[in-house]
């Protein structure tokens, strides 16, 4: 048998694709059934924790409580979560403020608009990101509804506050926080 | 005819080597894949890195003191007397290994985001109860029952300080000229001009009888004398080990000057009182006792210069 394929192999082309194709089936024989059983194994053992959401409460939680854009008394080093300082609302000092050793970690982008007109719109008054390029590829996908461990989800949170602005008289008057935090797939 | 089937018989065999070394590269590694999902560590390692760095990434908002005590769930192909995992903290991430660390084979890591102001250094801990701790600017991970930790206040007091600014040093008493002259000379660089404005007062005395304290002031620079105070004093029972160092907000009641320290003093206090509120700089007053004094003036005035850059966030 040996010596008809060696033969063969050598000697004809027929030969040759006969004995590709042969082997061509062995191999995707023994690769879809390597495939099933991974499947089987990774379908009914239960490995994963999604903590997705939880991981964007965390983030948006921290933004609103922490000194991140918050106004902190000078004196008395207190934290007002609620007082929006308008002067931290950028993309230095917010990544200062909260930085991941990790680049593809949670992301946000901060908004604060005015709170709501008699006819229900807002008037955009400013926006800052925390780990702005992850964000806005992580956004991209999102929104171009492209799903898998690549993409992300998103969570939009809204805030009633005060608006802290030194240039602006009075310097205090309300407006809404719009926290979105996207935090990718894996 | 012969060698022709020879080497046909050869390349078939060769092939079939390589076979069966790429199903047993595959075999192997499907093995561990298993291994792994099958002996649970792998999902634990996970969900127990995701919670605890959810939680030091809360415990770092930074607004006052936490604790939290955190009980792992027994492992049931663990030994009831043996610990499951090991975790160390970082920096910057929380990593958790299957114990021994030096076993295991991978671990599973977390990061969180440290407040500026909060100090980690790396701790490991092998343990089935966790205390993540965030007290002052101490952040931990340990086994340990939470006591009260020896630390100061984590607010921010950073602050540019140079040749436009000026740290004050003042004796009230002429035994303590050397003290006040070492640190103004040895602070020189960041504020020694007459004209500048004053960001820090510290003044010296001398008191046989009492204890080594640090009084510092009461008004609104309370707290940022306070917090320069607890550091000083934490610093100098440091280096000095059989040292304790009391400190004391001041109350006029409760401080005892001899009569030429006191007219220095009150003179002192009524200057600053003629600047507006927010013109005033914290001051420390800083009293030493017979064994302080044994203390050169130079490595006392270094240690003040070094926790002063720090509180500066200079250092």
């Amino acid at each position: 048998m040996s010596k008809r394929i060696s033969n063969q192999m050598r000697n004809n082309r027929k030969g040759q694709a006969e004995y590709l194709l042969e082997n061509a089936f062995r191999i995707g024989f023994l690769m879809i059934a390597l495939l099933a059983f991974f499947l089987l194994i990774t379908y009914y053992i239960n490995n994963k924790a999604d903590t997705r959401l939880l991981q964007a409460e965390t983030f948006a939680n921290r933004i609103v409580y922490s000194d991140a854009i918050m106004y902190q008394d000078e004196k008395t080093f207190r934290i007002y979560p609620g007082i929006v300082d308008l002067a931290k609302v950028n993309d230095t000092r917010l990544d200062k403020s909260i930085s991941y050793s990790a680049t593809r970690h949670a992301a946000a982008k901060i908004k604060i608009v005015s709170k709501p007109q008699q006819d229900g719109t807002a008037i955009f008054i400013k926006d800052a990101y925390i780990n702005r390029n992850t964000f806005e590829n992580l956004y991209n996908m999102i929104t171009a509804r492209i799903y898998g461990k690549g993409s992300g989800i998103q969570v939009i949170k809204e805030f009633p506050v005060t608006c802290y602005d030194t240039t602006s008289t009075p310097p205090y008057y309300y407006c809404t926080l719009i926290v979105e935090v996207i935090v990718p797939n894996s | 005819m012969f060698r022709k089937n020879k080497r046909g018989m050869e390349d078939k065999l060769y092939f079939l080597i390589w076979e069966m070394i790429a199903l047993g590269i595959v075999v192997i590694l499907l093995t561990m894949s298993v291994h792994g999902i099958a002996s649970n560590s792998s999902y634990w390692k996970k969900y127990y890195a995701v919670d605890v760095g959810l939680m030091a990434d809360i415990e770092n908002i930074n607004q006052g003191d936490f604790v939290i005590n955190y009980a792992l769930k027994p492992q049931e192909d663990v030994p009831q007397n043996q610990v499951a995992f090991e975790f160390v903290l970082n920096k910057n991430r929380i990593e958790v290994y299957t114990a021994p660390k030096e076993d295991s084979r991978s671990s599973y890591t977390w990061p969180y985001a440290k407040a500026k102001t909060v100090m980690v250094s790396d701790q490991f801990v092998i343990s089935d109860f966790l205390v993540l701790s965030k007290i002052g600017t101490d952040f931990r991970l340990g086994t340990y029952e939470p006591k009260y930790l020896e630390t100061c206040a984590s607010f921010d007091t950073a602050k540019t300080i140079d040749k436009t600014t000026k740290i004050r040093s003042t004796a009230l008493t002429p035994d303590v000229k050397e003290y006040a002259q070492s640190f103004t000379s040895i602070i020189g660089e960041y504020g020694s001009e007459t004209t500048s404005t004053t960001v820090l007062s510290v003044l010296w005395y001398h008191a046989p009888k009492a204890n080594f304290t640090i009084t510092y002031s009461d008004d609104a620079t309370r707290l940022r004398a306070e917090k320069l105070s607890c550091m000083l004093a934490k610093k100098y029972s440091q280096t000095n080990i059989n040292s304790t160092v009391q400190t004391q907000v001041y109350a006029p009641s409760t401080l005892e000057l001899s009569m030429t320290a006191n007219t220095t003093f009150v003179k002192y206090l009524n200057d600053r009182a003629l600047l507006a509120p927010d013109a005033r700089e914290p001051w420390i007053l800083i009293t030493l006792d017979d064994d302080a004094l044994k203390t050169d003036a130079n490595t006392f005035a270094g240690i003040i210069k070094t926790e002063v850059l720090t509180y500066y966030g200079m250092k």
